[in-house]
C-alpha cells in the first residue's frame, strides 16, 4: 500500500510542479509584453518577439521566432493585420496548436480597441497599404492600452481561472496607471498650447494618429503619398506648402522612416523633423510605455518651444 | 480546370457579399511573371512573353487543416495552359512542433526550390537548378520541382532553430512534366535539415543540407546532395544585404551501371540601396566530374560558368521590375571553341490580392 501511495505521489509530482510554473507568453511587441506582465504578474513569463526599433510592417518571418513560439502557451498580437505579412508563417512553422488562430492561446488584443482611420467602402491596393480594420498604431494611446489590458485580462482568465482575483486587481492597477499617465501628459501638453498661434503637426506615416487624437493635438496627416507608399517629389512639395500654410511646427516620424524624404520635406517647408521610436524598446531609454510617452511629448514640446 | 477557377471565383464573389459563407475565409492571390529575353547570340526567341500566371487560393479548411490551390498557366507551344502546380492540405496542429503537407507541392529541397519562380531574387534559374531540379533545361522556363506525396517538418526541441523536413513523393515524373510519367522503381524521397543563426537585430543566417534519392522507371538511380545558405540583413523596410548560395552534387547510376557525376552551384549577393532599388550579382558554376572521351576513355574536362548582374526595382511590395544580363559560357575539352550565350532579361512581376508573406 505504501509503495502504491509513493508511486502515486511520484507520478502526481510533475503535475503539481507544472501548475506552479508561470505561463509562457509570447507577444509580438514590447508594449504588449509590458501589459501582459502588468496584468499577469508572477503567473506569466513573457517575451516579446520584436525589440521595438523594427518596422513592424516589414519584418521577415525569422525562424528563431518560430522556436520561441513553439514553446509558448499564449500568443498576444496587436492585430488589425499589422503583423499579417510575417506572423502567420511563424505560427505555422512553430507547429504549436495552442497558439494557432482560433485556439484559446491566440489573443488578438485589438478586438476592443476603437479603431481610427477605418476605411469605408471597397478597399483595393490602389489605396496603398490600407488596413481594413483601421489604423493599427493604437499602442501610442494610453487610453487604448487600458482597453487592451481588458482583452489581455480575458485571455489570461481563460488560461488561469483560479487566479481571477489577482489578475483582475492587476488589470485595474494597470488601467489606473494608464489613466494617470494620460492625465500627466495631457497637462504637460495643454500648458504648452496656450498661445495665440494655432499649433499643428504632420506625420511621415500615420503612426502618431492615436497619440495626437488622445491629447487633442492637430495633425494635418501624412507626408506619404498613400499608406506605405513613399512620397513623390510633387507630393513632398504639396505637403510642404500645406505645412507652411497650416503653421505646422513639427514633422514626426518613426526611427525607421526613410530620412532622405524627411530631409527634403524639411528643406522645402522649413518645418523640422524628428524621428522617435513608435514602440516600447526592449533596451534603451524608452523601455516602458511611460518613457515612450514622455519621449514623444518632450519631442513635441521641444518643437513648440524652439520653432 | 477552367470550371474549377470559375467556381472558386464565383464562391469568392458570393463570399464578399455574404460574410457567413464558408468561402469567406479563402484568400486569393495572383502573380504575373513576364520576361523579355534579348539574346546577342541567337535572336530567334527575342520577344516579350508571359512566363507564368499564378492563381493561388488558400485558407483554413476546418479547425485542423489548411488548404492551398495554386493554378499556374505556363507557355506551352505558344499557348498559355493552366495546370495544377500545387494543391495540398496542410496542418501545423496535428503533432506538436510539426507541419504536415499532403498533395502536390514544391519539394522542400534546398533553398530555391521552395519558392515559385516569381518569388526568386533573380530572373532565371542558375544552371545547377535547371539541370538537377527543373529538367528539361530551358533557361527562362525553369521552375521549382513539384510532385505529389507527403512532407513532414519537425522543429527539434532545442533553444536554437533546427528543423528537419522529410518528403516522400510518388516520383512518376520529375521536373516540369506534361505527362503522367512512368511508375518508378521506388518513390522519390528527400530530407532537408536546416538551422538558423540570429546575428543581431535584423540579421540572420539560415543554413541547410539536402539529400534526395530517385530510382526511376528506366532503372536509373539518382542521388542528389547539397548545402544551402541564406543571409539577410534588414534595416527597417530595406533589405540591406542578401547572400544566397547553393552547392549540389549528383551521383547517377544507369541501368548499365554507368556512373555519371555532376556538381554545381551559385552565389548571389544583393545590396539594397534603398527601399526601391536593389543591385545583385550571381555567379554560377557547373561541371561533369567524370566525363570521358568516348573514343579513348580519357578524362574530358568541362566547365560551365555564368555571371548575372541584376538590378531590381520594387515599385511597391506588389510590383517588381528587374533587369539582368546573363553571360553564360560552356567550355568542354576537345571542342574547338567555348559556347557563349549572352542575354539581357527584363522581368516584371505583379502580385494581386492577398499580401505576400515575408519569408526569411
Amino acid at each position: 500500500m505504501s509503495r502504491t501511495l509513493f508511486l502515486f505521489w511520484l507520478l502526481a509530482l510533475p503535475a503539481f510542479a507544472s501548475n506552479a510554473k508561470p505561463l509562457r507568453v509570447i507577444t509580438t511587441t514590447p508594449d504588449l509584453a509590458e501589459i501582459v506582465r502588468a496584468v499577469g504578474g508572477a503567473n506569466v513569463d513573457t517575451q516579446s518577439l520584436l525589440e521595438g526599433s523594427e518596422d513592424i510592417h516589414f519584418m521577415d518571418a525569422s525562424p528563431s521566432f518560430a522556436v520561441r513560439l513553439a514553446n509558448s502557451d499564449l500568443l498576444f498580437i496587436l492585430g488589425m493585420d499589422i503583423e499579417s505579412s510575417w506572423l502567420p508563417k511563424i505560427i505555422s512553422r512553430s507547429g504549436n496548436a495552442r497558439v494557432q488562430p482560433g485556439s484559446a492561446g491566440y489573443c488578438n488584443v485589438s478586438v476592443k480597441v476603437q479603431a481610427l482611420d477605418k476605411p469605408i467602402g471597397a478597399i483595393d491596393r490602389s489605396m496603398g497599404d490600407v488596413h481594413p480594420q483601421g489604423n493599427p498604431h493604437y499602442n501610442l494611446d494610453p487610453l487604448a492600452l487600458k482597453t487592451v489590458s481588458l482583452a489581455v485580462l480575458d485571455c489570461l482568465l481563460s488560461a488561469l481561472p483560479e487566479k481571477a482575483e489577482e489578475l483582475k486587481s492587476n488589470q485595474i492597477r494597470f488601467a489606473q496607471g494608464m489613466t494617470s499617465l494620460h492625465q500627466k501628459i495631457l497637462t504637460r501638453l495643454k500648458s504648452a498650447f496656450i498661445g495665440p498661434t494655432p499649433v499643428s503637426f504632420i506625420e511621415f506615416h500615420r503612426e502618431f494618429i492615436y497619440f495626437f487624437n488622445t491629447y487633442g493635438l492637430k495633425s494635418i496627416g501624412a507626408i506619404e503619398e498613400k499608406p506605405g507608399v513613399p512620397p513623390s517629389a510633387a507630393r513632398l512639395a504639396e505637403r510642404a506648402r500645406q505645412a507652411k500654410n497650416e503653421h505646422v511646427r513639427l514633422a514626426l516620424a518613426a526611427i525607421h522612416a526613410p530620412s532622405r524624404h524627411l530631409r527634403k520635406f524639411e528643406e522645402l517647408s522649413s518645418v523640422p523633423f524628428r524621428q522617435v521610436p513608435v514602440m516600447v524598446q526592449k533596451n534603451g531609454p524608452t523601455n516602458s510605455i511611460e518613457k515612450l510617452q514622455n519621449l514623444i511629448t518632450d519631442t513635441v514640446l521641444d518643437a513648440i518651444k524652439n520653432h | 480546370m477552367i470550371y474549377l477557377i470559375l467556381f472558386l471565383i464565383n464562391g469568392l464573389t458570393d463570399a464578399s457579399a455574404q460574410i457567413s459563407s464558408p468561402l469567406a475565409n479563402i484568400q486569393v492571390a495572383g502573380a504575373l511573371d513576364g520576361v523579355t529575353p534579348i539574346s546577342f547570340d541567337d535572336s530567334a526567341n527575342n520577344k516579350m512573353l508571359l512566363r507564368s500566371a499564378d492563381l493561388i487560393f488558400f485558407g483554413p479548411i476546418d479547425h485542423t487543416f489548411d488548404g492551398q490551390l495554386n493554378l499556374t498557366a505556363h507557355l506551352e507551344d505558344g499557348q498559355m495552359a493552366f495546370e495544377l502546380e500545387e494543391g495540398f492540405l496542410s496542418s501545423s496542429k496535428l503533432i506538436p512542433r510539426s507541419r504536415i503537407k499532403a498533395g502536390k507541392f514544391l519539394l522542400g529541397f534546398g533553398r530555391l526550390n521552395t519558392f515559385h519562380a516569381h518569388d526568386w531574387p533573380f530572373v532565371n534559374a542558375p544552371k545547377v537548378h535547371r539541370e538537377f531540379l527543373s529538367p528539361p533545361n530551358e533557361t527562362l522556363k525553369a521552375e521549382s520541382a513539384a510532385d505529389t506525396g507527403l512532407e513532414y517538418s519537425y522543429l527539434l526541441p532545442l533553444d536554437r532553430f533546427v528543423e528537419v523536413t522529410l518528403g516522400v513523393t510518388n516520383g512518376y515524373c520529375y521536373g516540369h512534366c506534361d505527362s503522367e510519367g512512368e511508375r518508378p522503381r521506388h518513390p522519390l524521397y528527400y530530407v532537408h535539415p536546416s538551422t538558423f543563426f540570429e546575428l543581431g537585430q535584423g540579421n540572420g543566417l539560415l543554413l541547410g543540407a539536402s539529400h534526395m534519392r530517385r530510382h526511376d522507371a528506366s532503372d536509373t538511380k539518382t542521388e542528389l546532395s547539397g548545402i544551402d545558405l541564406t543571409f539577410k540583413s534588414r534595416e527597417g523596410k530595406i533589405l540591406r544585404w542578401l547572400v544566397q548560395s547553393e552547392l549540389l552534387f549528383e551521383h547517377q547510376t544507369d541501368q548499365d551501371n554507368k556512373i555519371q557525376e555532376r556538381a554545381g552551384g551559385y552565389v548571389f549577393i544583393q545590396k539594397g540601396m534603398n527601399e526601391n532599388w536593389l543591385a545583385g550579382l550571381r555567379a554560377d558554376v557547373f561541371s561533369h566530374l567524370n566525363r570521358k572521351f568516348e573514343s579513348t576513355g580519357e578524362s574530358r574536362k568541362d566547365l560551365s560558368y555564368a555571371l548575372v548582374p541584376t538590378l531590381t526595382y520594387n515599385h511597391s511590395e506588389f510590383t517588381r521590375l528587374r533587369l539582368a544580363y546573363s553571360h553564360e559560357v560552356e567550355s568542354i575539352a576537345g571542342e574547338p571553341e567555348d559556347q557563349t550565350e549572352r542575354q539581357i532579361q527584363l522581368q516584371f512581376v505583379f502580385i494581386l490580392g492577398a499580401h505576400p508573406s515575408h519569408n526569411f
